[in-house]
């Protein structure tokens, strides 16, 4: 998996370097579910239960 | 937030008594009801168009009087049967001068293809409609009949109260029960329809568990970004009436009253762009303030001054398309932001640990989705 960081307004430089958007390119990869899970260890698990439904319902593990 | 004032309008052959039973349903969610009475109206005054008409120009009339004196901009409303036609007739009639905000219609006679999508929720003359429908309402199909063989002379009305709406669209949400046309006014429903007009205010079934998984967002947050969890805070905005406002009390650490009141354009800052284009935006202040067109001049004045940097995740419904992974159906931002100094993981944002973390509390958002789903349909929380 790629992300791409896209300054997104281009009105002035000084701008066009504080606003970031994160871009998420091609589906979800197995490292980052495991880094992402790895970085949930510590968490509630309310958090990772959200999480798992999440990569559960939008197939982004698939 | 502003109050919610609540219109209540009755159908023919009533005087309403479910308008007396819901009040206290509607006071438990803070709203304000104000239920109309236009008497005994007969079966015979309903087929004749100088009556009805009469009847629509009382209406316009009482809303526009309510809305001068309150101040308010747009009224919720809960309608039955010939009550639902009325408020419709008003509202196009109206062309956009009286507005309503939320909206239950319960045994509704209006027409089936009335323009919801392309004239109404789109030009934001009302935000959101429940249709409560019975299937063995025989009484709107009448309705139906009537208006189809008496011509001119006939109300434009429909079995929408049976049936429902042919051409759905966003914001129009269907409920559908066995049973008459007076069935839908159970007390059982009271509840839901109350918690629909509230919205974003939310219950405390779902604030309990929206607010706890905004304290956990915002804990994973700091120790990942290793900084003080008491410099780092975390909100929700959500679209209400044109604006994007932050939910009461589905927030963490926000102690910058000013902060609560704030209202952003849909598009503006990285609130606004997270929730039009379905993507985490972040944004950081840059010397001693944030840059022109962040913020319109009144509402960043009601910014906490040491706030640097916020993170914004889209709440929507993960999806890949086109090879890029969007929220799809965004129904609000959660805002992860900081206090007095910006982390050095934010400020090299090519850092990898940087972009697990921002997937990592974006998808940790679904179940705050869920709840506001719920919510924004007036429905509880299910077990999970």
């Amino acid at each position: 998996m790629t992300i791409d960081l896209h300054a997104t307004c281009p009105a002035t430089a000084e701008f066009h370097e504080e606003i970031v958007q994160f871009v998420f390119r091609s589906a979800v990869s197995t490292g980052l579910l495991q880094n992402a899970r790895a970085m949930l260890d510590a968490a509630p698990r309310e958090l990772a239960e959200s999480f798992e439904q999440a990569v559960r319902t939008s197939g982004l593990a698939s | 937030m502003p109050l919610k004032i609540v219109v209540t309008l009755h159908g023919i052959r009533t005087r309403g008594q479910w308008q007396k039973q819901i009040t206290p349903y509607l006071a438990r969610y803070g709203l304000i009801p104000y239920h109309l009475d236009y008497g005994f109206f007969g079966v015979l005054s309903f087929l004749l168009p100088w009556t009805r008409a009469n009847r629509v120009q009382w209406l316009r009339t009482e809303l526009r009087d309510l809305m001068d004196r309150t101040g308010a901009k747009r009224v919720s409303l809960i309608a039955h049967s010939f009550g639902t036609w009325l408020a419709l007739e008003v509202l196009q009639a109206e062309n956009g001068n009286i507005r309503f905000d939320r909206v239950v219609l319960t045994g509704s006679i209006v027409r089936r293809d009335f323009p919801w999508g392309s004239t109404l929720l789109r030009k934001r003359w009302l935000q959101a409609v429940r249709n409560e429908r019975a299937t063995g309402d025989w009484v709107v199909r009448a309705a139906e009949l009537f208006s189809r063989l008496a011509g001119p002379i006939a109300p434009r009305a429909g079995a929408s109260g049976a049936n429902g709406f042919i051409a759905p669209c966003k914001g129009m949400h269907e409920h559908r029960i066995a049973g008459g046309h007076s069935e839908v006014l159970n007390i059982s429903n009271y509840d839901k329809w109350a918690r629909f007009i509230a919205y974003p205010r939310l219950p405390d079934d779902h604030l309990r568990r929206v607010r706890m998984l905004v304290q956990q967002i915002r804990a994973l947050a700091a120790s990942q970004l290793g900084v003080d969890v008491a410099l780092v805070r975390a909100n929700i905005f959500v679209p209400s009436a044109s604006a994007l406002r932050m939910i009461p009390g589905a927030w963490d650490n926000m102690t910058w009253a000013p902060e609560h009141d704030i209202e952003l354009e849909l598009d503006h800052g990285s609130t606004g762009r997270a929730f039009t284009d379905g993507t985490p935006f972040s944004i950081r202040r840059r010397g001693a303030s944030w840059s022109a067109g962040v913020l319109p001049g009144p509402e960043q004045a009601k910014l906490n001054p040491r706030l640097q940097w916020v993170l914004s995740l889209p709440i929507g419904r993960l999806v890949t398309h086109d090879d890029l992974t969007v929220a799809q159906d965004v129904v609000g931002v959660l805002n992860v932001d900081g206090l007095d100094s910006i982390p050095a993981m934010l400020q090299t944002p090519g850092d990898p640990t940087l972009k697990t973390l921002v997937f990592t509390l974006w998808a940790s958002t679904e179940k705050i989705r869920e709840s506001l789903a719920l919510a924004n349909t007036g429905e509880p929380l299910h077990d999970d």
